[in-house]
């Protein structure tokens, strides 16, 4: 799976997956995240725009990057999911602790 | 009088789509793919969100066969009836020893154990059964 990334500061780094985020795809997903966290970037953005599907493997994994980050003394937002993933979200009712924001700009607000 | 062998509107089958496939975790877009060929045939589909529904339970359930079956190969059998869409895997896999039901209790922030939570939540009906050694899935969504 392709991963984009962009350092936006010191601490912040946008995280890009792209394609199905799936069993296959999920583990470098949750290795490309802990490195940033180890690197010293403990907040993070997972921009779901280009992730075309999710499955229960791929939502553990951003549920593995949020508690890391967490752990470091950071923090993990979603944006831009389509509506796969808004559905998975709210079936497993895990659109209460990653709630996704419309848009980059604004999961990055604040941040 | 009309015979009475003909099958009820309800479970009369309108179309069939069944592939096999050579699957492994690397390779799961070949249920994807079944499924969108399945959609092609399917007359007045059902909605965006209906599919994408029925799509979500039917990759946890591939993927849970992946995973822990590890069977040498799959076979998806896809049906709309007047009713209902169903969608049977069987594999030769290792057994499963749980039954569908009510997932047991998990924290939110599990990284595992939702696949079959999520596919019960998205269709009517998920069953297993196991017969001499071969595994039969089966996912039901009712219109």
């Amino acid at each position: 799976m392709r991963i984009d990334q962009s350092r936006e500061s010191d601490q912040v780094s946008v995280v890009a997956p792209r394609g199905r985020l799936d069993l296959a795809s999920a583990p470098a997903l949750r290795e490309h995240m802990r490195q940033l966290i180890s690197s010293g970037t403990p907040r993070l953005v997972v921009d779901f725009g280009e992730v075309t599907f999710v499955d229960s493997s791929g939502l553990g994994a951003v549920i593995g990057g949020m508690k890391a980050a967490r752990l470091a003394g950071g923090d993990l937002r979603i944006a831009r999911p389509n509506q796969q993933v808004r559905l998975v979200l709210k079936l497993t009712a895990l659109n209460k602790v990653l709630r996704p924001y419309e848009t980059l700009e604004e999961a990055l607000a604040g941040y | 009088m009309r015979p009475s062998k003909r099958p009820s509107r309800a479970t009369e089958l309108l179309v069939e789509h069944v592939e096999e496939h050579e699957l492994t975790r690397d390779h799961l877009e070949a249920v994807h793919s079944a499924l969108a060929r399945f959609w092609s045939l399917v007359q007045d589909p059902p909605d965006e969100k209906w599919r994408l529904l029925f799509e979500i339970a039917v990759a946890e359930i591939a993927a849970n066969i992946v995973e822990h079956a590890g069977p040498p190969s799959i076979t998806i059998r896809l049906r709309q009836a007047a009713t209902s869409v169903v969608a049977e895997f069987t594999d030769s896999g290792s057994g499963w020893s749980g039954t569908p039901g009510p997932a047991a209790m998990l924290d939110e922030l599990d990284e595992r154990g939702r696949g079959l939570a999520m596919a019960e939540a998205a269709v009517d009906e998920v069953s297993y059964t196991r017969r001499g050694r071969i595994n039969h899935w089966r996912l039901t969504k009712n219109f």
